[in-house]
């Protein structure tokens, strides 16, 4: 009992949210391992606590974390569920649409001697917003490539 | 057959001692590679997955401690264990040829 009062609350608080980040994994995948994967980190977590606290957690919970996101898109690029493709694509289509309705609305009176730079700002914006999320689809689909045709095991 | 992807090998090389969770396959891959390899459970699961897939790795019961009741057990298959040996020929092979070029001394120990 004396051991688990010394054993800090936030080690239960990160176990609860890995709990409820392995529920992003595709259907499947989730039903057959996310309870073992919940079930693993919270024991990995007990063991760094005891081996070396903060420091030896902050090493795990890094590399739980990287695996957590890498293998996120790897299970739903295995599914065969455009998902990963479609996120940067609905938020490119919010953000022409809200672009566009602030741009129709009526021009606001700006006092005088004040420059009107809001639509171009806007339209830089935008543009930089656009590209950035090409460049992501673009390199997500490129280098996931020899996860989606890897023949080998 | 092409080279085994080193998550798989590791897997596979862990599985080949016995039957094992997913946790102490974990802990037996960090400690067959000295500290090198750490396979995160998003890696571990999806691997198993792939491998299960291809008949080389089964689920079994597993022991009936009260602990680990609860606990998904894997194992080899014998088509499993013939993957993991034809690897490890492999391997060997290349690690004798290398030695014969005189890439690495013959009694290089790690």
């Amino acid at each position: 009992m004396e051991q688990e009062a010394a054993v800090p609350r936030t080690l239960y608080v990160v176990a609860a949210l890995y709990g409820a980040a392995v529920r992003l994994y595709p259907p499947d995948f989730r039903r057959e391992f996310a309870s073992e994967m919940s079930r693993d980190f919270s024991q990995a977590t007990q063991e760094a606590w005891g081996d070396g606290a903060w420091r030896s957690l902050a090493g795990l919970w890094t590399h739980m974390g990287t695996d957590l996101a890498c293998t996120l898109i790897v299970q739903w690029l295995r599914s065969g569920w455009p998902a990963i493709t479609l996120i940067p694509v609905a938020f490119a289509t919010a953000g022409v649409s809200a672009a566009a309705r602030i741009l129709a609305l009526p021009p606001v009176a700006l006092p005088a001697g004040q420059p009107d730079r809001d639509e171009a700002a806007l339209l830089l914006l935008v543009t930089i917003v656009l590209l950035i999320v090409m460049a992501t689809i673009i390199l997500t689909l490129w280098f996931t490539r020899p996860l989606r045709y890897r023949t080998r095991i | 057959m092409a080279a085994l992807t080193p998550a798989v090998f590791h897997v596979l090389l862990a599985l080949a001692r016995g039957e094992r969770h997913g946790y102490r396959i974990q802990k037996d891959v960090l400690e067959q590679t000295a500290g090198d390899v750490r396979l995160g459970p998003g890696t571990l699961y999806g691997t198993l997955q792939r491998l299960m897939a291809v008949d080389w790795v089964e689920e079994t019961e597993g022991p009936a401690t009260p602990e680990d009741e609860r606990r998904r057990y894997y194992r080899l298959t014998r088509s499993g264990r013939r993957a993991l040996k034809a690897e490890v020929e492999r391997m060997d092979t290349l690690v004798r040829t290398a030695r014969a070029h005189q890439v690495v001394p013959r009694t290089t120990n790690r």
